[in-house]
């Protein structure tokens, strides 16, 4: 841009100071046209600046919320995770074997007095042997005896008859009961025998399964540790992140600072208009100057870097 | 704890670098451009917890605002922190008896300013 600025200075004092009081006020308008061009684009730039920071950090955020969720939904804090329905499966299994093994222990047990009464019959058996054995032996005698006293011994005779039968009868009832005892005598220690294998693999199924469900549950302890872990680290990151950002947003503040220094000079030119004119007699000039648009409370000073940052609470 | 702070400065880079670091720190913010327009942003907006207030600011300033605010009506509570450049001890008294609860100087470090608001807020 062309300046107006006249190249000589002559004439009476009054126009030379009108003059000079013109060049100040052009010059006071270019300069802070020119300061307000330079603090708009140093703000846009610190704006800019800023903004990329945020936004890294924004997305840092996200990031690390979304894997919170994640982890969440896999340790199953709300009581649906992986871990969790594990857990209750093999709970019901082992709750499953438990009730089979106290069956089969049942069982076993069924088959070991069975035993026990096998033997019982097996010696009753025995008992009526001898019985079988007596009625033959009585049944004799009766034949002998009917021998002996003739015709008056008939009803000897016919005894004799009924006890030979009972003792057949017998004998048949002590074969059937003994070949009946021979297999059971043979069935029982082996079904006793297969219940105590089939009792032996539950109770070891049930051990495994513990073993496995405790694996299980120590693995997830493990994995919950490790995302805990790596969930504080996260949270550590992120602080320091945030902790970056706003060291990074305080650094970004000297924009504001020179911003304000460089406003700073229109009050110093107003005053520097108003001696001029007083000195070279123009004051009519003083009510014409447009009032300054940097006023600050404390009056014009530089920010005192020793109290910078410095936080009062009352 | 109110999470809703109004950040008044006529620097919108500072209303910026206040505003990202509240938000980072899980605050909302609103923001306004002078005394005049913070006084008509707290009047309408009950839901704001606290102000952080520049001093040296056109048409009305920090300190004034601060005045209107405590002044009377229901945001005279309002705790506020003011944020300036300024730290003339006749300034920081002005503002302490007029109410403010604290008082940070520029450039500020953005993580007292933060620490400053979430002590303030939870007191």
């Amino acid at each position: 841009m062309r300046s107006s600025f006249p190249e000589t200075m002559e004439g009476s004092p009054r126009r030379v100071g009108r003059a000079v009081a013109s060049m100040l006020a052009e010059f006071r308008g270019l300069l802070m046209q020119r300061l307000n061009d330079v603090n708009s684009t140093t703000s846009r730039e610190v704006m800019g600046a800023a903004s990329s920071v945020a936004a890294v950090v924004e997305r840092a955020t996200e990031h690390v919320k979304r894997v919170k969720e994640m982890v969440g939904n896999l340790e199953g804090r709300n009581g649906g995770g992986v871990a969790a329905a594990v857990h209750h499966q093999a709970d019901v299994l082992r709750r499953y074997f438990e009730s089979v093994s106290r069956d089969i222990a049942r069982q076993e047990e069924t088959a070991d007095r069975a035993q026990q009464s096998l033997q019982r019959i097996t010696k009753a058996a025995s008992d009526t042997a001898h019985l079988a054995s007596a009625a033959r032996l009585l049944a004799l005698n009766a034949r002998i005896e009917a021998a002996r006293v003739g015709g008056h011994g008939n009803c000897f005779s016919t005894i004799a008859g009924e006890m030979q039968h009972l003792a057949e009868q017998i004998t048949q009832a002590n074969e059937f009961i003994d070949s009946l005892a021979t297999r059971l005598s043979e069935d029982l220690p082996e079904l006793a025998a297969s219940a105590r294998a089939l009792r032996n693999s539950s109770e070891e199924l049930t051990r495994d399964l513990t073993s496995a469900t405790a694996q299980v549950e120590q693995e997830t302890a493990d994995m919950r540790n490790v995302i805990g872990e790596m969930m504080q680290q996260s949270d550590r990151e992120m602080a320091s992140l945030i902790g970056s950002s706003h060291e990074a947003l305080s650094h970004l503040q000297f924009q504001d600072v020179v911003a304000q220094g460089l406003l700073r000079i229109e009050p110093a030119l107003h005053e520097l208009q108003i001696e001029q004119a007083k000195l070279q007699g123009v004051e009519e000039v003083i009510a014409e100057l447009p009032p300054t648009q940097h006023r600050e409370i404390g009056g014009d000073k530089p920010v005192d870097q020793d109290n910078a940052g410095e936080v009062l609470l009352f | 704890m109110p999470k809703k702070v109004l950040v008044v400065d006529d620097s919108p880079t500072v209303r910026q670098q206040v505003s990202l670091a509240l938000k980072q720190a899980g605050f909302e913010v609103v923001e306004a451009t002078d005394g005049a327009d913070g006084v008509s942003k707290v009047g309408s907006d009950p839901s704001i917890g606290m102000v952080i207030l520049d001093v040296n600011m056109p048409r009305m300033n920090g300190l004034e605002m601060l005045e209107t605010i405590k002044a009377g009506g229901q945001n005279a509570g309002l705790p506020v922190i003011m944020l300036t450049s300024e730290g003339q001890q006749s300034l920081i008294d002005r503002a302490k008896k007029a109410g403010a609860k604290g008082w940070i100087v520029k450039p500020f470090k953005a993580e007292l300013l933060v620490a400053a608001v979430k002590k303030l807020l939870a007191a």
